[in-house]
């Protein structure tokens, strides 16, 4: 009798642990499949998008993406009536411009107003902690440290 | 904003399979022979060395098939698909191999070039944001030029304007894009604010164009400021 036992035993104990290690191996395989695909997708994604970039300079890139901060909260600006809309208009104005004509200086002050505003950011734990006032001031002075530089610029261009 | 629509996905044939199942057909075989031979004998040393077998055979056989830097050489057809948010739109077929020190599936460089090359093509047709973003692009390449000729200050708004335009929109999709890995994250598929929003970068950026090419006629300042103010109209209605 124990030898009928021990003879289905060693039967079934290989046949078990084969069954076990390959569906280990299917478990592997599939995740490579899927790390596979994740990079070449992420790096026909990253092609993509460095051949519709105007520079590939990081520096620049930069420069150029600090407005991104700015431009998604105007709309929100506008509707709160921290700012007219000619005034938004102006502003993008002025902000072109100087992007093109002082570069560093624009880039100074833009620096300083998200610097302040990630501050005052930081502190939000809930929808009803948004600041007002303090949001409406930050930017109020930045748009005058803007209309202060364009006309600065003005004055020297002309 | 998810102004991307082309994505790619890797089916691995079944053929793969067939090495290690044929591996394991074999320990299967080895180690019921064994224990079986040793149920039959009745010296000690033998069924010693027996139980000694196969703990070796077991312990090659799980690391063989469990860890990947020490796997059979893994190497076969896999259909790569291009597809955007409904359907398949290509099939490739391309040699992928394991690469055992980085312990990653790679594809061989030529396969690579063609899938590359599939997925621009791809887009250069179906996806609306990057037409435009190469149209903008293009005319940032022509304004810089412009400006750098003849130092216009409308001409430097100008290209202010379609830098702030560019460089937002690419920020925007490309933050998507990689927030969409994490869970919950959405809008998964453009919606029609996308669509809208591409309307309008399309209608500031002809206007744009238009002012550009007429730039030789006396009435290129009314132009000029016509499609500067449509550009901050885009601007302002941009909610990111």
């Amino acid at each position: 009798m124990y030898t009928t036992v021990l003879l289905i035993l060693s039967v079934l104990l290989p046949i078990a642990l084969a069954w076990k290690t390959l569906h280990v191996w299917k478990k592997i395989v599939l995740r490579l499949q899927w790390q596979c695909q994740r990079d070449l997708q992420s790096e026909l994604l990253r092609n993509l998008i460095s051949r519709m970039q105007v520079t590939h300079d990081v520096q620049q890139q930069s420069h150029h993406k600090i407005m991104s901060y700015i431009l998604p909260r105007l709309p929100r600006y506008i509707s709160e009536r921290a700012v007219t809309e000619q005034e938004v208009d102006d502003f993008l104005r002025y902000t072109a411009t100087l992007q093109v004509i002082a570069q560093e200086p624009l880039l100074t002050l833009t620096q300083r107003f998200v610097n302040e505003h990630t501050t005052v950011r930081k502190n939000y734990r809930r929808p009803e902690d948004y600041d007002t006032v303090k949001e409406h001031e930050l930017f109020r002075q930045y748009y005058r440290d803007v209309q202060m530089l364009w006309k600065e610029q003005q004055n020297a261009l002309f | 904003m998810r102004f991307f629509n082309t994505f790619i996905r890797v089916m691995l044939p079944k053929e793969i399979a067939r090495k290690s199942q044929v591996l394991s057909l074999l320990y299967v075989l080895s180690f019921s022979a064994l224990m079986i031979s040793t149920l039959y004998t009745n010296s000690i040393p033998q069924a010693v060395l027996a139980l000694l077998g196969t703990i070796y055979m077991t312990s090659y056989y799980t690391n063989k098939l469990t860890s990947p830097n020490r796997f059979l050489p893994l190497r076969g057809e896999a259909s790569v698909l291009v597809h955007d948010f409904t359907d398949v739109r290509h099939t490739l077929k391309a040699t992928v191999t394991l690469d055992r020190e980085q312990q990653k599936l790679v594809l061989t460089p030529d396969d690579q070039i063609k899938v590359q090359q599939l997925f621009l093509q791809q887009n250069a047709e179906t996806n609306d944001f990057y037409r435009l973003m190469l149209q903008a692009k293009a005319q940032y390449e022509q304004l810089t030029a412009l400006y750098a000729a003849n130092r216009d200050v409308q001409v430097a708004e100008a290209l202010g304007l379609v830098t702030l335009l560019h460089s937002h929109f690419i920020h925007g999709a490309e933050f998507t894009e990689r927030a969409l890995a994490l869970p919950n994250s959405f809008p998964r598929k453009p919606t029609e604010a996308h669509t809208y929003i591409l309307q309008l970068i399309r209608i500031a950026l002809n206007r744009m164009d238009e002012a550009i090419t007429h730039y030789e006629n006396p009435e290129r300042e009314e132009q000029f400021t016509k499609a500067n103010a449509k550009m901050r109209e885009t601007l302002r209605y941009v909610q990111g």
